[in-house]
């Protein structure tokens, strides 16, 4: 342990756990070896399949249809997820104990929003899962919200490839991520940031026709897993404070 | 109701956490018994362990064992097994005059019995091998453990380290063959489920899959069992690895950059090659390939059927498929042997001939029906012939569908289906083949085909299920494949960690190992 661990050990003595989140908020500058951030990541990486697994799977308890409809629809939740919790993951990590601002993390995720949307996109194709507005006419009314100047979002009742990148790049430039899953996040897991996640979504899509259900299963679920997944550190364990550095 | 909620499968779960109560009370009570009398703990230990091996392996031997040799048979019970055995009618009243008993009606036996032959079993439960598998995996962890827990805890030197990394292997190895059952049993439920295709009307239809498929998923199932084994073993050393290092420091400091990143490059290459393979099978979907079907220019009218002048004996038309198949066009009385008919059958093909064999479509505003006509060869019978005209058509159909979806794994779909849909008409021609002396009959077939990509129609529903079943195959195997990397980079470094760098070329050895073994299963199952 360095000198400034040792004095922000001894500084931090006598401080409440509340006092200790105030003052270590995900922001705060601090060093993190490459060792430990590629150990960490791995094992967030590899976690979070298990959590999605498990969350997607639970689609099979609302599904009234065979093994054979209802697994494509898992296998094309649980993907795409995975590559939102992902993108999510290594993007935060990247990020993680350096002196950046919201805007700058927010914008060194919009290229993974862009990957994520291209390749859930390509997942639909790929296991012919059709995803239509049928719920989201039940909630909102798709009519006017179905294009951003001459792009079409919605074609033959399905969101195009611009909805989808369009969602994803919202989904990743609207929430701050870094607060989900740096691991000076208040909360190993916190239901209001998952809450949180799922109403800016709902509200996004009000705005950019999308699918609700899958709007809201990816960031709900996605917010989830990578709370789950990613490493927290303990108020105690905190070696670094935001006021003096 | 969802498929998913199978009872028996829940009745087996509940017992299972029912099972599982007892074991952790008797767990907590060797603890507090360690607890109470410390000097006693290693008596208390080993006794302990030996109970817990016996209690477990009792009720896993007449779980398996016992009940499975219950239901022996296979059979489902409550099903009759009817077996007709269709018999000559003058053997049937010798054998009633025989017995002076009339014989009344058909000449058809039925026979109830409990198990006559097993070829008309339909009640033979598939998952008698694979419970046989379980039981024999989870009777050998059961007593490897047992009989380990009770060695360990008896002796105290360092070999035990060995010792209890070889069990974790085994049993991550046994646990990953649970997991492949449980994978087995699921594909083995998909497979039914996709061989069963509904009708526009509601009916479904069974068909078989073709053999191909089911090499796929057995090819699968076998890199499996490989990487699983490379699993095992690495898993066992990792455990060495932890157990007879020292605990950790503090703080994680990096190594050599260069040389880390020598190290990691046969891993970014594989994994490369996996994605790369992955994403080359993937063409995008070009309308315009639909209407371009290339097809061999066939002479589908040749004259005299292709029988020769004078040849030809009878021909008919729109008969059904199951007719065709039977119809037998009798020799001539007056052929005999250099004795030349002459035929005074005129051919005449039916209209729809005329529309040749290239693919045109019979709605141009509509690029997803397709009508075509196939011809057979000769062949010495009808039946034959259809089934040349009908794989000539399964090739049409695989090269239509190929077109929408380019990775497809299959090169026919059953007949079942395209006699059911894709047939409109039919035609056939019988006439004399001479060969030297001999005359006979030959037959040929023509087809009018219709073919659509629409979803509802059967062929087409069939091949997009057996594709969305590979696909998902290989998305799985995709997934796994970067998941097992993503693990095993994260327990190579916490490993390298905890032992301070003693096994850093070894880890990384077997770290490479790992996943070049998974990437090339990855790719030959995506191959």
């Amino acid at each position: 342990m360095n000198h400034y661990a040792q004095h922000v050990k001894k500084k931090i003595r006598h401080w409440t756990d509340k006092e200790i989140l105030r003052q270590t908020p995900p922001e705060t500058k601090r060093h993190i070896s490459l060792v430990q951030r590629m150990t960490e990541l791995s094992s967030s990486l590899g976690l979070s399949a298990f959590y999605v697994t498990v969350f997607s799977c639970l689609y099979l308890f609302i599904s009234e249809t065979s093994y054979m409809e209802s697994l494509p629809v898992i296998f094309f939740l649980g993907s795409s997820t995975l590559l939102t919790t992902w993108a999510i993951l290594i993007g935060t990590k990247i990020t993680e104990g350096r002196e950046l601002s919201g805007l700058w993390r927010r914008v060194l995720l919009l290229p993974a929003a862009l990957l994520v949307g291209s390749a859930t996109y390509g997942l639909s194709n790929y296991l012919m899962v059709s995803p239509n507005f049928k719920f989201s006419h039940d909630v909102i009314d798709t009519a006017m919200t179905n294009k951003v100047g001459d792009v079409m979002l919605v074609a033959a009742g399905h969101p195009t490839w611009d909805a989808y990148l369009l969602f994803f790049a919202g989904l990743f430039l609207v929430r701050g991520w870094w607060g989900v899953a740096d691991s000076y996040r208040r909360k190993k897991l916190k239901i209001s940031s998952i809450l949180w996640s799922g109403l800016l979504s709902g509200i996004w899509v009000a705005f950019f026709a999308f699918p609700l259900e899958l709007a809201l299963f990816w960031s709900v679920v996605g917010t989830a897993s990578a709370q789950l997944a990613s490493t927290w550190t303990p108020p105690r364990d905190r070696l670094y404070i935001v006021e003096d550095r | 109701m969802n498929t998913a909620f199978d009872p028996t499968l829940m009745k087996n779960l509940l017992l299972l956490l029912i099972g599982l109560v007892p074991l952790v009370l008797f767990g907590l009570g060797v603890y507090f018994l360690c607890r109470m009398f410390p000097q006693q703990a290693r008596l208390v230990k080993v006794l302990g362990g030996a109970t817990f091996a016996i209690v477990v392996a009792i009720p896993v031997l007449l779980l398996f064992y016992v009940g499975g040799a219950h239901s022996g048979s296979g059979v489902i019970p409550g099903e009759a097994h009817h077996v007709s055995v269709e018999i000559d009618r003058g053997q049937l009243e010798l054998a009633a005059a025989e017995n002076d008993n009339p014989v009344q009606g058909s000449p058809q036996l039925e026979i109830q019995s409990e198990v006559i032959s097993t070829q008309t079993h339909r009640g033979i439960q598939t998952y008698q091998s694979a419970r046989g598998v379980a039981a024999i995996v989870c009777l050998s962890l059961v007593l490897a453990t047992g009989g380990v827990i009770v060695w360990l805890l008896y002796r105290s030197d360092k070999f035990r380290i060995v010792a209890s990394s070889l069990l974790v292997g085994l049993f991550g190895f046994g646990m990953l063959v649970v997991l492949g059952i449980g994978l087995k049993l699921l594909g083995t439920t998909l497979l039914s489920e996709s061989s069963l295709v509904s009708t526009s009307t509601g009916e479904t239809i069974q068909v078989q899959h073709p053999g191909e498929l089911l090499a796929f998923l057995t090819s699968s199932a076998t890199v499996y069992g490989v990487i699983a084994g490379i699993i095992s073993i690495i898993t066992a050393f990792a455990v060495y690895v932890y157990l007879v290092s020292r605990k950790p420091v503090e703080r994680q400091r990096s190594g050599n950059l260069i040389e880390s990143a020598m190290w990691a490059l046969p891993v970014l290459f594989i994994s490369a090659m996996v994605l790369i393979q992955f994403m080359n099978q993937q063409q995008p979907y070009d309308d315009q390939l639909m209407v371009d079907i290339p097809v061999a220019k066939v002479d589908l009218k040749p004259p005299h059927g292709g029988f020769g002048e004078g040849n030809l004996l009878e021909t008919s038309n729109d008969l059904l498929p199951d007719q065709l198949k039977k119809k037998v066009t009798p020799l001539p009385t007056d052929v005999t042997a250099g004795n030349e008919l002459v035929s005074t059958v005129n051919l005449e093909y039916p209209d729809w001939i005329n529309r040749g064999d290239a693919m045109l479509l019979s709605d141009p505003e509509n690029v997803s029906v397709f009508r075509f006509t196939v011809m057979s060869d000769l062949f010495d019978t009808n039946e034959a012939a259809f089934n040349d005209a009908l794989q000539r058509l399964s090739n049409r159909a695989v090269t239509l569908f190929n077109k929408t979806r380019t990775d497809s794994g299959i090169t026919t779909i059953p007949e079942e289906l395209l006699t059911q849909s894709a047939i409109i008409h039919t035609f056939n021609a019988s006439g004399l083949v001479s060969t030297g002396q001999n005359k006979f009959p030959m037959y040929r077939v023509w087809l009018d085909c219709e073919l659509s990509t629409l979803p509802d129609r059967q062929p087409y529903q069939y091949w997009t299920q057996v594709l969305i079943l590979q696909r998902m195959v290989k998305l799985a195997s995709l997934i796994g494949f970067f998941v097992l990397m993503f693990v095993a980079l994260s327990a190579l470094f916490r490993l390298n960690h905890f032992s301070q760098r003693k096994f850093e070329k070894r880890l990384k050895l077997a770290y490479i190992i790992l996943v070049l073994v998974a990437g090339l299963g990855v790719m030959s199952v995506n191959a």
